[in-house]
C-alpha cells in the first residue's frame, strides 16, 4: 500500500467577523466567516492531489492552513514525510525530558509516524516548512522586483541559515534553477524579474520552493496567470519533479480541465467543504454531485461544434459568513429537493475511493475516520 | 460595405532600445453585427491593434501606417473633437481587468451616466433611467445603481463594465480579455451574456483573448495573431476543424480537453521574438517544428488557402486559380 504523506482531518479555519459598536451592544454573538469548515483528505507519497472550486470556496485557505500560513481553528493535519523524523524525535525527546509525556507515550507517537503539524512551536514549524513549500499564483506579484533571480532563490537559504558560505549557497541555487528548467542557470541568475517572461517567472517561483529540497508542495493556481500555450510546460515540469524527486503535490485550481490532465485524485470543494472526492478520471467521467457536473459542463473547450448542454449556475461567490442550512449547495442546485433545505447530506461511497455528499446518491456511508481511500 | 476596414495597420512604440513594432501590417474587415475574435499569446499585439482602432495608445505609441476605415472615416487621421465624438458613442471598449478599470470613488451609476450625458446631451434623470435599463440588460439588479465598485464581486464588476460599454448604443464594441481572471462558472455566465447581447443588439464585436475556447464560443470569425502579424484568418469553425498554420495547430493542441482522454496537452516551446529586432523570415520559425531554411530567409505572405481561409506559412500552398 502506498504510504500517506499528509492526512488532513476535519480541518477548520474560521475567521472572526468584526461587528460594529452598536451591533456589539445588541448581540453578544460572535459571527464567523467559515472559510474552511470541516475538510478531510489525504495525500499519498508521490501523489498529485487537486482541490477544485470557485473563488471563495476555501481552497487556498486550506492550502495555507496546512502550512500554517493561516492558523487552523480546528481539526488536525498530520505529516508523514521522511523529513519530519529528526524534527519529531527532537521534539519528543524534549517533551520526555521535561516530563510532559512518558517515554512509552513518546515511542507510541513516534511509531504512529504522523507529526501533528498544528502542535508545533513556531521555530519547529519553520524547520518543517523547509519540507513543505508553497508556489504562489501570480508570478508577477510574488517576486520582489528589486531582487535578482539569484537573491530571490537564495533568500530561503539565508533565512534558514542553510549553507556554510556563499559558494555553497550558490551551488544550491544553481541546482534549483536547473531543476526548475531554467538552463543554463548562469543565464538567468543575475536577471531581474522584469527581464524574464511569464513562464520563466513561474519557474523562478518554483526554483525558490525547490532550493530547500522539500518533499511536499502546495501549488496555488500556478498556471492560471499564464498563457494557455505555455501552461503545459509548467505542468510537465511539476510532473517531472514528482517522478524524479518523489515530490507530492497539493494542487489548487479553479480549472477542472487542468486538474483533469494533471492530477491523480480530485477533491471538489464548495463553500468550505469537499463535496466529492475520488480518482481524477472517475470523478470527471462519472461525476455524481450536481456541482461537479456543472463545473465540468462549463470547462472551456476550443471547439465551436461542441454543442454541449451547459449547466450555468445562477449567482456567484456564496457567502461563507452565511452558510445555508441543510446542503450548502441547495440554493444553486438545479436538482434541489425538500430534504436538501433541511438536512445536510450524508457522505457515501459511489465506487472505490470515490465519495460524494449529496442526497441524491445512495451508497455505503463514509465514516469520518475513514474518509480517505 | 464593411463597418470597419483595417488595412496594413502598423502601430509602433518608441522605447529606449529602439522602435518596437507591436503591430506590423495587419488587415481585417468587420461587418455590421459580426463578431470577430483576435487570438494570440501575451505581447502578440492584439490589444495594441484594438487600442489603435480607438486611438487609445499610450504616449509613446503611434500609428506608423495603414488605414482604419470606420463608417467612412479614417480613424488613423481623426483627432480632437471629431475623435471624441466617435469614442464611446460609436466604438466602445470593455477593458481588461474589470477590477481596476472602474473608478473606485465614484458610484457605478454615475460612471455609466457620464458618457450618456456627455454624448447625448440629456439630463441626469434620463441618463439614470437609461443606466438602470442597462443594468437590467446585463443582469444586475437596478437597485444597485448607487453602489460603489468595491461592493460588487468580480463577475458583477465585469457586467458593470459591459453595461458601461453599451451606454451610448455603440455599433462596435471591443472586448479585451473579457473573461480572463474570472472563475470558470462566471466566465460561462459572461460568455453567454456577451453572445446574447451581440445577437439581440446586432452589435459588431471584436473579442480579444489568449483563450481560444472563449473565442470559439463568441465569434464567427477568427484571426490568429503572432508577433504583430495575422498568421491565420477564417471562420471559427474552419480554424478549429482544419487549422492550417503550425502556430494555430499548436494553440489548439495546448488545450486540455476534459471530454477526451486524460493526456497532458502539448505546449509550444520557446518564446515569441523580440519585436524591436524582429527576425527577417517567418516570425514563428524559431518555435516551429516544420521550419526549414526558407522560413529563416523570407517572410511568408498571408494567402488564401481555401475559400475564405487565409494563412501565412511557406508550407501551406495557396488555393489554385
Amino acid at each position: 500500500m502506498v504510504k500517506d504523506i499528509l492526512v488532513v482531518k476535519d480541518l477548520q479555519v474560521w475567521f472572526p467577523m468584526r461587528t460594529g459598536f452598536v451591533q456589539s451592544l445588541v448581540s453578544k454573538e460572535q459571527r464567523w466567516v467559515k472559510a474552511v469548515d470541516g475538510v478531510s483528505f489525504n495525500i499519498k507519497d508521490r501523489e498529485i492531489f487537486c482541490l477544485v472550486g470557485e473563488s471563495g470556496c476555501g481552497k487556498t485557505t486550506t492550502g495555507k492552513a496546512i502550512l500554517r500560513l493561516v492558523e487552523p481553528t480546528g481539526g488536525s493535519v498530520k505529516y508523514y514525510g521522511e523529513g519530519k523524523n529528526a524534527l519529531m524525535k527532537d521534539m519528543l525527546e524534549e517533551a520526555v525530558s521535561k516530563g510532559k509525556i512518558t517515554k512509552a507515550q513518546a515511542d507510541k507517537l513516534m511509531a504512529d509516524g504522523g507529526l501533528d503539524v498544528r502542535s508545533l512551536h513556531k521555530h519547529r514549524m519553520k524547520k518543517l516548512r523547509q519540507k513543505m513549500q508553497i508556489i504562489f499564483q501570480d508570478p508577477y506579484e510574488s517576486l520582489n522586483p528589486k531582487q535578482s533571480v539569484y537573491d530571490i532563490i537564495a533568500e530561503p537559504l539565508v533565512v534558514n541559515s542553510i549553507g556554510a558560505n556563499e559558494a555553497e549557497r550558490e551551488k544550491r541555487v544553481v541546482k534549483a534553477l536547473e531543476d526548475a528548467g531554467l538552463r543554463p542557470p548562469k543565464d538567468y541568475m543575475w536577471r531581474y524579474p522584469h527581464e524574464v517572461s511569464g513562464g520563466q517567472r513561474q519557474r523562478v517561483g518554483i526554483a525558490g520552493a525547490l532550493v530547500l529540497q522539500p518533499e511536499f508542495l502546495v501549488a496555488d493556481e500556478p498556471v492560471s496567470m499564464l498563457d494557455v500555450s505555455i501552461r503545459s510546460e509548467i505542468l510537465k515540469l511539476m510532473l517531472d519533479l514528482r517522478d524524479q524527486k518523489g515530490l507530492a503535490f497539493l494542487f489548487i485550481t479553479h480549472d477542472l480541465g487542468v486538474a483533469y490532465v494533471f492530477s491523480d485524485r480530485i477533491g471538489i470543494m464548495y463553500l468550505g467543504k469537499i463535496v466529492e472526492l475520488g480518482p481524477t478520471e472517475d470523478v470527471v467521467k462519472h461525476p455524481k454531485h450536481p456541482y461537479t457536473k456543472a463545473l465540468i459542463s462549463v470547462v472551456p473547450t476550443p471547439d465551436p461544434e461542441m454543442r454541449r448542454e451547459k449547466i450555468i449556475l445562477k449567482g456567484e461567490r456564496p457567502d461563507p459568513s452565511n452558510i445555508p442550512p441543510g446542503c450548502r449547495f441547495h440554493p444553486r442546485c438545479p436538482f434541489v429537493m425538500d430534504i436538501c433545505r433541511k438536512e445536510p447530506p450524508q457522505t457515501v461511497f459511489v465506487s472505490e475511493g470515490h465519495w460524494v455528499s449529496c442526497h441524491l446518491e445512495k451508497g455505503e456511508p463514509v465514516a469520518t475516520e475513514a474518509k480517505k481511500s | 460595405m464593411a463597418l470597419l476596414e483595417v488595412q496594413g495597420l502598423r502601430t509602433y512604440f518608441k522605447t529606449q532600445e529602439g522602435t518596437l513594432k507591436a503591430v506590423d501590417g495587419i488587415d481585417f474587415n468587420l461587418d455590421k453585427g459580426q463578431a470577430m475574435g483576435l487570438a494570440g499569446e501575451s505581447g502578440c499585439g492584439k490589444t495594441t491593434a484594438a487600442l489603435s482602432i480607438m486611438k487609445l495608445l499610450p504616449a509613446n505609441g503611434y500609428i506608423a501606417g495603414g488605414r482604419i476605415n470606420f463608417m467612412g472615416q479614417d480613424m488613423a487621421k481623426v483627432t480632437g473633437d471629431k475623435l471624441r465624438a466617435i469614442r464611446w458613442r460609436d466604438i466602445s471598449i470593455i477593458f481588461q481587468g474589470a477590477m481596476n478599470a472602474l473608478n473606485p470613488v465614484k458610484r457605478v451609476g454615475d460612471q455609466i451616466t457620464e458618457p450618456i450625458i456627455l454624448h447625448e446631451k440629456v439630463d441626469e434623470e434620463v441618463a439614470m433611467k437609461r443606466a438602470k435599463e442597462l443594468f437590467e440588460l446585463v443582469g444586475i439588479n437596478p437597485a444597485r445603481i448607487r453602489e460603489y465598485p468595491h461592493e460588487f464581486s468580480g463577475g458583477m464588476r465585469q457586467r458593470v463594465m459591459i453595461a458601461m460599454a453599451l451606454a451610448c448604443k455603440p455599433r462596435l464594441v471591443i472586448a479585451d480579455e473579457p473573461t480572463t481572471a474570472l472563475d470558470v462558472m462566471i466566465q460561462a455566465q459572461i460568455i453567454s451574456l456577451l453572445k446574447n447581447l451581440q445577437r439581440d443588439l446586432d452589435l459588431a464585436m471584436i473579442v480579444i483573448s489568449h483563450d481560444l475556447s472563449v473565442l470559439a464560443e463568441t465569434c464567427e470569425q477568427l484571426s490568429i495573431m503572432y508577433a504583430g502579424k495575422i498568421v491565420e484568418r477564417s471562420s471559427s469553425r474552419a480554424v478549429f476543424e482544419d487549422p492550417q498554420h503550425p502556430y494555430t495547430k499548436g494553440l489548439i493542441a495546448a488545450f486540455p480537453n476534459i471530454h477526451g482522454e486524460k493526456i497532458m496537452p502539448a505546449s509550444i516551446a520557446g518564446n515569441p521574438p523580440n519585436l524591436i529586432r524582429a527576425p527577417v523570415g517567418c516570425r514563428f520559425a524559431e518555435r516551429c517544428f516544420m521550419a526549414k531554411e526558407i522560413c529563416l530567409k523570407s517572410e511568408p505572405p498571408l494567402v488564401e488557402v481555401k475559400p475564405g481561409h487565409w494563412a501565412a506559412c511557406h508550407f501551406v500552398p495557396p488555393m489554385k486559380g
